[in-house]
């Protein structure tokens, strides 16, 4: 990676840290499209197969902070994530 | 739009799963041709900006609220649907399993509506219409129409679960989403003009010889 790209990733990192917390005072509390027709047609939100460590994206009794951390925690698993997906199905060759 | 577990019968969802395995396949093998090492880091900070944005919920009208998803950004940097599938299985992953966003069961439907349908009709509705209207006003429409087109889309698969009623399903569903069109389409031009302000290299529609597919794609967009 050159110079350019580590700032493009800093930059990148910074740009999300800034948006979830944020979102974290500021998001709408309202339910989003899809959540709202179901309720319109008194379609119950149910209960997920799997129990996800942070449901809702918070950190039971942990409030904004936990918040905020779940948020954080799911850029960096999805940076990683993508980064090391990204490098197993990249090109290998020239053209 | 993350449809939830128990939204969609089990067998519909394993259809919606085989379509995504079908898609994954494709877009490996595009990957294997076209995603290079200088890509790598562009398309993981694409993925955990998609995962940051989506926590920004703006309110729209009718105490609804919305997001942007980012199919259309990621399509039009890469100049290639199959990006966008690839990110967004990898981010509705993480959503389901660390956040109960999105049912797990339904990750093969909310790729298809997020990843597959948005990637699609956002890149080739931005390429019909770039030559008559601009890049950034086609930028626009496409953001919006790949929206309310998956909007639809989900309206219509809720009915085929026997989850929504057809008519009024397609009715709000649409309605809600005009508005959170909106957004999509104001935050992917200002991200596009950003990026091609400040690193107008990451942008497949710059890139020039290095890539033979992805070349003929670029004259296809770019050529005049």
């Amino acid at each position: 990676m050159n110079r350019r790209d580590k700032l493009f990733v800093t930059g990148g990192i910074l740009i999300c840290l800034m948006i979830v917390v944020f979102s974290s005072f500021f998001a709408s509390p309202n339910p989003d499209g899809l959540e709202k027709s179901a309720e319109n047609f008194g379609v119950n939100e149910t209960q997920a197969v799997i129990t996800a460590p942070f449901p809702d994206y918070g950190i039971e009794g942990l409030d904004k902070i936990g918040e905020i951390g779940a948020l954080v925690i799911g850029i960096l698993v999805t940076l990683g994530l993508s980064w090391l997906v990204a490098i197993l199905i990249r090109r290998k060759k020239q053209p | 739009m993350h449809i939830l577990d128990t939204f969609i019968p089990l067998w519909q969802c394993a259809i919606y799963y085989l379509i995504l395995i079908v898609a994954l396949y494709f877009s490996l093998n595009w990957a294997r041709k076209n995603l290079d090492e200088k890509m790598v880091p562009l398309m993981s900070v694409l993925a955990a900006g998609i995962f940051a944005i989506m926590s920004m919920n703006m309110p729209v009208p009718f105490g609804t609220s919305g997001h942007m998803v980012g199919g259309v950004l990621v399509a039009i940097v890469f100049c290639a649907p199959e990006a966008v599938i690839i990110v967004f299985t990898l981010v509705l992953l993480v959503q389901g399993f660390f956040f109960a966003d999105g049912g797990i069961t339904a990750l093969g439907v909310n790729v298809l509506n997020m990843g597959i349908i948005g990637g699609f009709a956002g890149l080739y509705i931005f390429k019909a219409l770039r030559r008559v209207v601009g890049k950034y006003v086609a930028i626009g429409v496409a953001s919006w129409m790949s929206i309310f087109i998956a909007a639809e889309v989900v309206a219509i698969e809720l009915w085929l679960a026997g989850t929504f009623p057809l008519v009024q399903g397609l009715a709000v569903m649409g309605i809600y989403h005009v508005f959170i069109g909106i957004i999509e389409a104001v935050l992917t031009v200002v991200v596009i003009m950003t990026l091609e302000k400040l690193r107008p290299d990451l942008l497949v529609w710059n890139r020039k010889k290095n890539m033979r597919i992805t070349q003929t794609e670029t004259n296809e967009v770019i050529s005049q």
